[in-house]
């Protein structure tokens, strides 16, 4: 049925490009508007709905740095830094914006397993909370009046990390148009209409390693029943068993350059809340308020990168009723590496410009 | 028939799906304008011997975290107070950016946009833990502050900075000329929010450059002469 193939695919299609569009304000990046502080995310055209939600943020802010100056008369305001440092990590996605669109789209690229991508989220959320705490730390207290600026630290690790993720992106485009590592031997047939037998009984403690090997030695055939619940149970007869140790390597080299990419370059709310903590001593309140931020950027990431395996699952279960899946299934994790690798380059563009 | 009708199924899963996503994208997008500046923004609305407004006069003060954020950055002796020679070097870095956003300053007369000439440089001090940064913008012709239409808005174009008009106290008109005071008008964003809903997030992707959003999504000062 070639119509509803088409209909089917461009359905399918519009959902990607959905998730892209998510990211597109991203690509507005210059240096901020006083040339002062931290590179922010700005020249983004006044719209009515961003000055709504700047008014909305500004008061966030006030409460935020109203609860951190009265720290420093007061100790037990740690507890209302900490839920409020909490809060601005959900709300404001991660001061870097860029870590949800890297990690949804590596999701779409390269995963098909939701918890791989909660565990990725939340370990690129940590690792940007450590640099800040690092970065700071070093120009603060161990190299203060040797002449640096945090605001130059930040810009060279803002380009290590979107230069992390060109590479990244590039790797993945050259591994899913060559085959390499992944999406080889799929069978098409259709899912969408009968369940699969095979209960995925193990538990995925050890998220690194690559998905293909729960597959190995499975053998399932039509009229089973199937337990898996997650994405990873309808798409494990997508690939054929893999497990060699190559792969496994591969994968999880690609994780940890995700991860590494993604937290090189720090949250600008973090920088300010650590700067202001440690020149006024207030040293585990800055970085408890740090973690705080970092746990919440985590569920805000983690939400979206297990949005998008739901939509590539989706995708690619509607397109299973017509024999379509491993072509729709192939053709999105190629269109989330190039996403992947044009976030990079655009982004790191843009910052070299700037 | 179970094949079709799962299919129509996840069709319609599939369509709410995209629903669902166009509905996180505005928020999501919108969450890269965080504002992580908070100014408290001062005016002096200046008039000479005739009573026409000649010079704006903004005084701002930067809230203490992102000003320990300056400090950092710009103490280079590490002795925790800006000097003149420090101060001068935030002044420069500062006059340059905040030129190319017109200085974060708007002024009307009617539906006329009114033009005014860049300061020689703005100038910063530190106080208390607080960056202050004072400069002046002059107008080529003087403008009748009798004309009811006469405005003036101060924002970040950017969303950078937060810059706050406490009340009317924070607005001074001085000189000559009859007796004035202003009205700061803040757009009541709930009810703009819900007029425009329908239309706010097909113009935010179908014309994401567009900047001719109307002034009323703005805070403004009037003048009010007597």
């Amino acid at each position: 049925m070639p119509v509803k193939n088409h209909a089917n695919a461009i359905l399918a299609f519009v959902l990607v490009a959905g998730l892209a569009l998510l990211f597109l304000p991203e690509l507005a990046h210059a240096a901020n508007s006083l040339g002062l502080g931290n590179p922010e995310v700005t020249g983004q055209p006044r719209t009515g709905f961003l000055m709504w939600i700047q008014d909305r943020q500004a008061e966030f802010y006030k409460l935020l740095t109203g609860e951190m100056k009265a720290m420093r008369e007061d100790g037990s305001h740690v507890v209302g830094l900490i839920g409020l440092s909490f809060a601005y990590g959900i709300f404001h996605a991660a001061g870097p914006g860029h870590g949800k669109a890297v990690i949804s789209a590596y999701m779409l690229a390269n995963e098909v397993a939701a918890k791989r991508g909660i565990v990725l989220s939340f370990a690129s959320a940590f690792m940007q909370a450590l640099t800040a705490i690092i970065a700071v730390a070093a120009l603060a207290l161990v190299l203060r009046g040797a002449g640096y600026k945090l605001q130059d630290a930040t810009r060279w690790l803002e380009i290590a990390s979107y230069a992390g993720v060109t590479l990244l992106g590039a790797w993945l485009l050259y591994a899913k148009i060559t085959g390499r590592g992944h999406s080889h031997a799929h069978h098409g047939h259709a899912h969408g209409s009968h369940d699969h037998g095979h209960s995925h009984g193990h538990d995925h403690s050890d998220h690194a390693h690559h998905h293909h090997d729960h597959h190995a030695g499975h053998d399932h055939g039509p009229g089973e029943k199937c337990n898996a619940v997650d994405s990873e149970g309808s798409h494990a007869h997508l690939h054929a068993p893999d497990p060699s140790m190559l792969e496994k390597d591969f994968s999880l080299r690609q994780a940890w350059t995700a991860i590494l990419a993604v937290g090189l370059r720090p949250c600008s709310g973090a920088l300010i809340v650590l700067t202001f903590a440690f020149l006024n001593g207030l040293y585990f309140a800055g970085i408890a308020a740090t973690l705080a931020m970092a746990i919440g950027t985590g569920i805000t990431v983690a939400s979206l990168a297990a949005l998008a395996v739901w939509a590539k699952d989706a995708a690619v279960r509607i397109s299973s009723a017509n024999d379509s899946a491993a072509v729709v299934h192939r053709s999105i994790e190629i269109v989330g590496a190039l996403m992947v690798f044009g976030f990079g380059a655009i982004l790191l563009a843009a910052t070299l410009q700037s | 028939m179970s094949k079709a009708s799962s299919g129509r199924r996840e069709n319609q899963l599939l369509k709410r799906g995209v629903l669902c996503l166009a509905a996180t994208m505005a928020p999501a997008s919108a969450a890269f304008a965080h504002p992580h500046v908070m100014v408290e923004a001062n005016l002096e609305i200046l008039r000479d011997e005739s009573g026409n407004v000649t010079e704006l006069r903004h005084v701002w003060r930067f809230d203490e975290l992102f000003s320990t954020t300056v400090l950092l950055d710009f103490d280079a002796n590490a002795n925790n107070v800006l000097e003149p020679a420090e101060l001068a070097s935030v002044s420069e870095t500062v006059t340059q950016s905040i030129a190319e956003q017109d200085f974060f300053t708007e002024v009307r007369v009617g539906d006329q946009t009114i033009d005014f000439k860049p300061p020689q440089k703005v100038m910063v001090d530190f106080v208390d833990g607080q960056v202050l940064m004072f400069f002046s913008l002059g107008f080529e012709k003087p403008l009748a502050s009798t004309a009811a239409a006469f405005k003036v808005s101060v924002s970040d174009p950017t969303y950078y900075v937060a810059m706050e008009i406490a009340d009317e106290s924070a607005v001074q008109v001085t000189g000559k000329g009859a007796a004035c005071g202003v009205e700061i008008a803040r757009p009541d964003f709930d009810q703009l929010m819900s007029q425009n809903q329908e239309t706010l997030t097909e113009q935010f992707f179908n014309d994401p450059k567009n900047d001719g959003l109307g002034d009323e999504w703005l805070t403004w000062i009037t003048l009010k002469c007597q």
